[in-house]
């Protein structure tokens, strides 16, 4: 059987920095979106599907890994619609006169909202502004003390009345703190000392006595009658009042109907203003303050109040009721808004109502209401972490609800868990029309689809990001344009041709495979990133291959402390390996490690041995339950293949273990299956297996080598053992044929195969691979299905018959002995 | 720093009176004394009086206090009590006034007849300003104190009238009489420290007398110091004076009247003049 190793340029897949038409990145244009560098036509059309469906439930979950573009490709797709869509209506909170403690919406076209909270500001202030003019004014005065004269002229024609009385008694009428007293008189007109009315006769006295209990009664009377004149004066007033403020407040009014009564609940809410302000002129003409200077000489009418104050402060509590909260404000935005909301709490999301604390009081009003992200994102796109979404508290949950209800309904998370005891409030829910786009991982996207029954109805549409495209001339310049965007984005030197080349072979290897590069546009960047600083370390000005090439070395330096320690160690023997010689049942395995986002590899050294037995193939690992369930599935595989090709006439009478040796930490995935049949086979046949080599693929029960991941790092974690140790010329790596296609291996690794130092073999066989290793033919069956002597393959055979034939005799055996002791 | 205060150049008031109680007019005394006092630059004095003869009053058996809401014995404990209450609500809400136009003040509470006290004090004052009625419940007129103030005070009086605050526009009479020619002086200081301007009534029949007193105060402006910031109206009055000033007055009522005491003839005459206009009248003597 003739095997072909690979040659360099078959472990390699070069970017021909030739083929390009640009010298340097700064010959080429920038791209314009990023769908068209990085393909992945499923996901935007998925996108673009997405964002012109116009049906309840059709948002968008955008899967992936990070750093594929999700976010760009997202927004660039959101915006392109958005610039195209009309600018959503402007959203305003007011005071509800009816129940302030729930708030009214007012729905305006885009901008009108601003204007009208700026003119109902101005029109307050107006206001204000026309009742003291009309309070001050002289007719007011006039008209006001016109009222006050009547209840003056009634208070005084009945006390008039008590006075004259008492003077035709002989009596004074006095004024006390409280009230009124009565002293009899002397005859020049003076109130009488108590001493000379004590020399008065005592039927004088009781005469006097008895004329001022009289008058004590009837000015009691009189005095019951006040409180009654003085609500009659206070109702005068107030409709002097009203009409005098009516008078001055409705032309202000009837100005912002004008303009904005087209909607009837604006014209509404301003009919309530306008009555409100009637009904409340003492407190909003003081601003809600009292008067300062109230106390000596106290008005007996608190309505003469009305022109001091001269409070103008739309924040004083009188005036911020009228008010308009302008929760969303689109009067700058072109098209429609397309938000990213960094911070998906609960509250970020749905809004929240604000509290001020008021003499150790918390509350608040409708003018504490802040929009959320939904608020802002209506009538357009809201792009959200599918992962911070879910990690916040609540914030899943309201997202749907609102999803569900199409209106945002603000309320805290301590009300929605019955919480709170501060005074709050329920604001009008606002109608929603709005696209939400998820991007989140796979994970996460498929954990929602099996677990929240919810999900699939609201986000019906998926955009699936790969993370890796083909790579072709076309795509090769596209990325060329992408990395000119990174460039001109991050502030970088510009890359040469070369350096472009080498981005490429980079963004191959990143995603292990040759004919694809990477759509991870935050590793591309980060290598950018770093060669530029590697560029300005050397002094170039421009980006140059070598500073691409320190820049990926640099990169693995800093992660692969583990990765050396691994190889000083199979160097100083304290991890066994052999690069060189023969051994029967021991195989060079090869798998990889995974420290974050870097890999490595490592050889495994695997040994088999057998015994005679019942057919088991023992893999010590699982029992030690130190094996995934991969790996179990490749051992259990191996009985299969074993039986089916050496002993489909016979008892399989064989009892082998497997281990990987020294290993600790555990194994999962068959990419060792092979690996582990050719160290069966070896300790089967007793023939030895050229410890230079290294195997690595899954085998199925036909034999066939299956490919793996991680090609590349397992034949590099290979060749450098080979390399510490000394390569022998004679050293190299089997690797499933279908992982020909993914080898980008590193420079030195390309220099050994170039030099003929090391050597890569692509097997599609379990016997193409147990040639190379023993150097012994594997053989092929003739008819009978028996296979050649001195092939691999009859030496497993016949010994596969001896163990049958012995564990026939000994079971023969076994049973005479038995029933003689029966 | 009142800016009012820079232009108090001639009028020499040092000490302003405020008699006080809860009425109203009480009030608009006080804030009409504190414009004053802030443009001229005085001190305010407050004055309570604790009304021996109510006190008296409780002395008799059947006195009692008859109220809107009770009628009750009169007690002289609980009236003392009363006063020393109204006294210091008075006190306070002078405080707030007076810190907040930023003058010297003072307060004090006198017990005696309430007239007596007040004739007593205003001979330390400069000028006393005082409700036009006081608590009286009978009529609108002047009450007893006004009345007695006018008849028998001895010091510049001012009655506010309706509106507490004073306009810039100062109004006064000037017949030739020294009086009035002080009266004229005190109009024109007051209406450059408020910023206005003056306007002199002449009383005359004649037009020739009319001119001759109007030169006569032109030329007395132009040799007085800092004529420059002077600004003179005239207008000659015929027939009845008061008549003429009460038509001067009434569009304007918070404009002020400083009035020589003899213009009218006698105080009946004031009386009478003080019950027809809801202006501000400064009574010089």
């Amino acid at each position: 059987m003739a095997l072909q190793r690979l040659d360099s340029d078959a472990v390699y897949n070069y970017c021909d920095s030739d083929s390009f038409s640009f010298n340097t990145t700064a010959d080429i244009e920038p791209i314009d979106e990023l769908s068209q560098a990085l393909s992945q036509p499923r996901a935007v059309e998925s996108l673009k599907f997405g964002t012109a469906m116009q049906r309840h439930g059709f948002n968008i979950f955008a899967l992936g890994q990070p750093g594929t573009g999700r976010h760009g490709m997202v927004g660039q797709t959101l915006d392109k619609k958005a610039r195209q869509s009309r600018v959503p209506s402007d959203w305003c909170y007011v005071n509800n006169f009816q129940d302030a403690s729930r708030p009214r919406t007012l729905e305006f076209p885009a901008g009108q909202g601003k204007k009208f909270a700026e003119d109902m500001k101005n029109t307050v202030l107006e206001v204000r502004n026309a009742l003291k003019a009309s309070f001050e004014s002289e007719e007011y005065q006039n008209r006001l003390q016109s009222v006050q004269q009547e209840f003056k002229d009634q208070q005084q024609k009945a006390f008039e009345e008590v006075n004259n009385m008492a003077r035709q008694r002989g009596l004074s009428l006095v004024r006390t703190p409280n009230g009124i007293a009565f002293a009899p008189l002397k005859e020049d007109g003076e109130v009488m000392p108590p001493e000379e009315y004590q020399q008065l006769s005592e039927e004088k006295r009781k005469e006097t006595e008895k004329k001022i209990e009289e008058l004590q009664e009837e000015s009691q009377k009189v005095f019951q009658k006040i409180p009654q004149w003085q609500k009659e004066v206070r109702r005068k007033i107030q409709e002097l009042n009203n009409e005098v403020a009516k008078y001055a407040i409705s032309p202000l009014i009837d100005e912002l109907r004008n303009k904005y009564g087209q909607n009837s609940e604006t014209a509404e809410h301003l009919d309530a203003v306008e009555n409100d302000i009637l009904e409340n002129l003492q407190t909003f003409m003081t601003g809600g303050q009292q008067q300062a200077q109230a106390g000596a000489g106290a008005p007996q009418m608190q309505h003469q109040g009305f022109i001091s104050g001269d409070e103008t402060d739309m924040d004083s509590p009188a005036v911020r009721k009228y008010k308009v909260n302008l929760l969303v404000d689109n009067s700058e935005r072109e098209g429609s808004p397309v938000i990213y909301e960094d911070n998906p709490t609960y509250a970020n999301l749905v809004g929240k109502v604000e509290h001020i604390s008021q003499m150790g009081a918390l509350i608040t009003d409708f003018n504490l209401i802040k929009p959320g992200s939904l608020h802002r994102a209506n009538g357009g796109a809201l792009i959200l972490d599918a992962r911070k979404v879910l990690t916040q508290p609540g914030a899943w949950e309201g997202l749907k609800r609102v999803l569900k209800s199409k209106k945002v309904k603000i309320e805290s998370l301590a009300e929605m868990f019955s919480l709170l005891s501060t005074v709050t409030l329920e604001p009008e829910p606002i109608g929603l029309d709005l696209k939400v786009v998820m991007i989140g991982s796979p994970f996460i996207y498929y954990l929602l689809q099996y677990y929240d029954p919810e999900f699939p109805e609201l986000f019906r549409v998926a955009a699936d990001f790969d993370v890796q495209m083909h790579r072709n001339k076309e795509s090769q310049d596209m990325f060329a344009r992408l990395l000119r965007t990174i460039i001109d984005r991050e502030n970088l030197r510009h890359f040469g041709k070369d350096a472009v080349a080498r981005m490429i072979e980079q963004s191959s290897r990143i995603v292990g495979d040759g004919e694809r590069m990477s759509t991870r546009i935050k590793e591309i960047t980060d290598l950018m990133v770093e060669a530029d600083y590697w560029a300005g370390e050397n002094g170039n000005t421009g980006v140059e291959a070598a500073d691409v090439e320190k820049a990926v070395e640099f990169m693995t330096y800093r992660s692969d402390r583990l990765r050396q320690r691994i190889q000083e160690e199979i160097e100083r023997g304290t991890l066994i390996i052999d690069t060189h010689g023969e051994v029967a049942g021991q195989v060079n395995g090869l798998s990889v490690l995974s420290l974050g986002d870097f890999m490595f590899g490592r050889p495994n050294r695997i040994t088999a041995r057998i015994q005679m037995g019942k057919g088991e193939v023992i893999d010590i690992e699982r029992e030690a339950k130190l094996s995934g369930p991969l790996h179990s599935k490749g051992v259990l595989i191996l009985s299969g293949f074993l039986g089916a090709r050496y002993a489909a006439d016979r008892p399989l009478s064989l009892k082998a273990s497997l281990v990987f040796e020294q290993s600790y930490g555990g194994i999962e995935g068959d990419s060792a299956s092979s690996a582990e049949l050719f160290a069966l086979i070896s300790a089967i046949a007793g023939i030895p297996v050229k410890q230079g080599l290294a195997v690595t693929g899954s085998v199925n029960q036909f034999g066939q080598i299956q490919a793996i991941g991680g090609v590349n790092e397992k034949i590099e974690g290979f060749f450098d053992v080979c390399s510490r140790k000394g390569l022998t010329g004679d050293q190299g790596v089997l690797i499933p044929e279908a992982n020909a296609k993914h080898l980008m291996l590193r420079k030195d690794v390309v220099e050994a195969v170039s030099r003929e130092d090391f050597h890569i073999y692509p097997i599609k066989t379990v016997d193409e691979g147990i040639e190379l290793l023993t150097g012994t033919a594997a053989g092929t069956p003739d008819e009978n299905n028996n296979y050649p002597e001195g092939t691999v393959n009859g030496m497993v055979q016949r010994k596969l018959a001896e163990m049958a034939d012995s564990m026939k005799k000994f079971s023969q055996g076994q049973e005479q002995g038995g029933g003689s002791e029966s | 720093m009142n800016p009012e205060k820079k232009n108090a150049k001639r009028i020499i008031l040092k000490r302003i009176l405020v008699p006080l109680d809860e009425s109203e007019y009480s009030r608009a005394a006080l804030e009409t004394a504190v414009q004053l006092a802030s443009a001229l630059g005085a001190e305010i004095s407050g004055l309570y009086v604790e009304d021996t003869d109510l006190l008296e009053l409780c002395r008799f058996p059947f006195a009692r206090e008859i109220g809107v809401y009770r009628s009750k014995r009169l007690e002289r404990s609980e009236l003392e009590r009363d006063f020393r209450i109204q006294a210091e609500r008075i006190r306070q809400t002078m405080a707030i006034i007076a810190k907040h136009a930023d003058i010297p003040w003072n307060f004090k509470v006198r017990r005696g007849r309430v007239i007596s006290e007040i004739l007593d004090q205003t001979a330390s004052a400069d000028l006393t300003v005082i409700g036009r009625l006081g608590r009286s419940l009978l009529g609108t007129s002047a009450g007893s104190t006004v009345r007695h103030l006018i008849e028998e005070g001895k010091a510049m009086t001012l009655i506010p009238g309706r509106g507490a605050r004073l306009t810039a526009s100062v109004l006064t009479v000037y017949d030739g009489s020294a009086l009035s020619a002080r009266a004229l002086g005190i109009a024109v200081d007051l209406a450059r420290a408020l910023y206005g301007q003056t306007e002199i009534l002449i009383p005359a029949e004649e037009e020739n007398k009319y001119k001759e007193l109007r030169d006569r105060v032109i030329s007395a402006a132009e040799e007085a110091p800092g004529a420059g910031g002077m600004r003179l109206g005239f207008r000659q009055i015929r027939g009845n004076l008061q008549n003429a000033i009460t038509t001067v007055l009434q569009p304007e009522y918070r404009r002020p009247l400083v009035l020589p005491q003899d213009a009218m003839g006698d105080s009946r005459a004031i009386l009478k003049l003080i019950n027809r206009v809801h202006n501000p009248i400064l009574l010089v003597r």
